[in-house]
């Protein structure tokens, strides 16, 4: 296996791990926050009183971190497909995979936008620097 | 008035890149206050170190009006839930999502012009430190009240808007000289362009 490949792999691996610890505090901070959702009929008021939970910007800014680092990760990932073959292709794969898990765990009106947003910008930079 | 300005900021830049009085005397000698010599004092050390200076002040300035213009926010919002004209509030996000991407245009449009290899890593960062203040600035509205996270997340990001806004100097100084080798000659028309954008600027956050 060569150094580069090599990189990739701990790169990768190292960033996965500790988003997927990540996920698993945000489960259980998640769960509450839906139940304050349940509590709401309108939208707004059910955005409104999730953001007022006082823990709440700390996991929206590590969630947006996590998630900026996995589509930095990825788009890396991408451009170096033609120097790193199968090893980039299973790592963007994988770390798509841990994003989408991201998403699903923290899921709510704001965070949901703003990794909308993440991603598009991701998506385009990946296509443009492909150009 | 402008003289002086420029004549502190050299002087501290020099403090900062220690350059000895006998260069100082030279530089003076040969021409004191161009911009080049304050660009080339300020080096990439320095460059970090007057970031994370002028950046702390912006983000002061930045939290203090969030106190006096967010907080009260918080009030009138629940008013407008409780009768039910969520309308307003739509509207109100709106005008502040297109500011902040003028703003955010304006930054980068500079540095899109140079294709560096550094250029996508420095607008993504930028990207995401302005979505980050966007949650931190919905968050203060919700809540009614500014907390140690929202600040942390004002100064990082001021801090690193401050060091690129150097960088684009740097881009917009090179696109005003005649030519690149000589260090004094700029293009008037392209000066009396950007000094009018600066005018239109300052009447405007005067007014």
């Amino acid at each position: 296996m060569t150094d580069d490949k090599k990189i990739i792999l701990g790169v990768n691996g190292i960033l996965e791990f500790i988003t997927v610890i990540f996920i698993i505090f945000l489960r259980r901070y998640s769960m509450e926050l839906l139940f304050i959702q349940a509590q709401y009929e309108n939208k707004i008021e059910q955005a409104l009183n999730v953001i007022r939970e006082p823990r709440y910007l700390n996991y929206l800014v590590g969630g947006l971190v996590f998630a900026a680092l996995l589509i930095a990760a990825s788009v890396w990932n991408f451009k170096k497909i033609g120097e790193s073959g199968v090893v980039s292709i299973v790592m963007m794969v994988v770390n798509i995979v841990v994003l989408v898990v991201l998403g699903i765990a923290f899921w709510n009106p704001i965070f949901t936008a703003l990794l909308t947003v993440l991603v598009a910008l991701g998506v385009g930079y990946a296509g443009a620097s492909s150009a | 008035m402008n003289r002086e300005i420029y004549s502190i900021l050299y002087n501290v830049g020099c403090v900062y890149k220690g350059v000895t009085m006998s260069e100082k005397r030279e530089n003076r000698n040969s021409n004191s206050w161009s911009f080049g010599k304050l660009c080339a004092v300020i080096g990439n050390g320095s460059e970090i170190l007057f970031s994370i200076g002028a950046g702390s002040l912006l983000a002061f300035y930045l939290i203090e009006l969030c106190k006096v213009k967010l907080v009260p926010l918080s009030d009138e919002i629940e008013k407008l839930i409780l009768t039910g004209n969520t309308q307003a509030i739509y509207m109100g996000l709106l005008e502040y999502v297109i500011f902040m991407v003028g703003v955010i245009a304006i930054l980068i449009a500079p540095l899109l012009s140079q294709r560096n290899k550094g250029v996508g890593i420095k607008v993504f960062l930028l990207l995401v430190l302005a979505l980050i203040d966007i949650g931190g600035v919905i968050t203060v509205i919700a809540q009614g009240r500014v907390f140690s996270t929202f600040i942390l997340v004002v100064w990082i990001s001021s801090v690193y808007m401050t060091w690129f806004c150097i960088g684009v100097m740097k881009i917009i100084y090179g696109w005003i000289k005649i030519d690149k080798e000589e260090k004094n000659q700029f293009d008037v028309a392209k000066l009396t362009f950007i000094w009018a954008i600066i005018a239109f600027l300052l009447g405007w956050i005067m007014k």
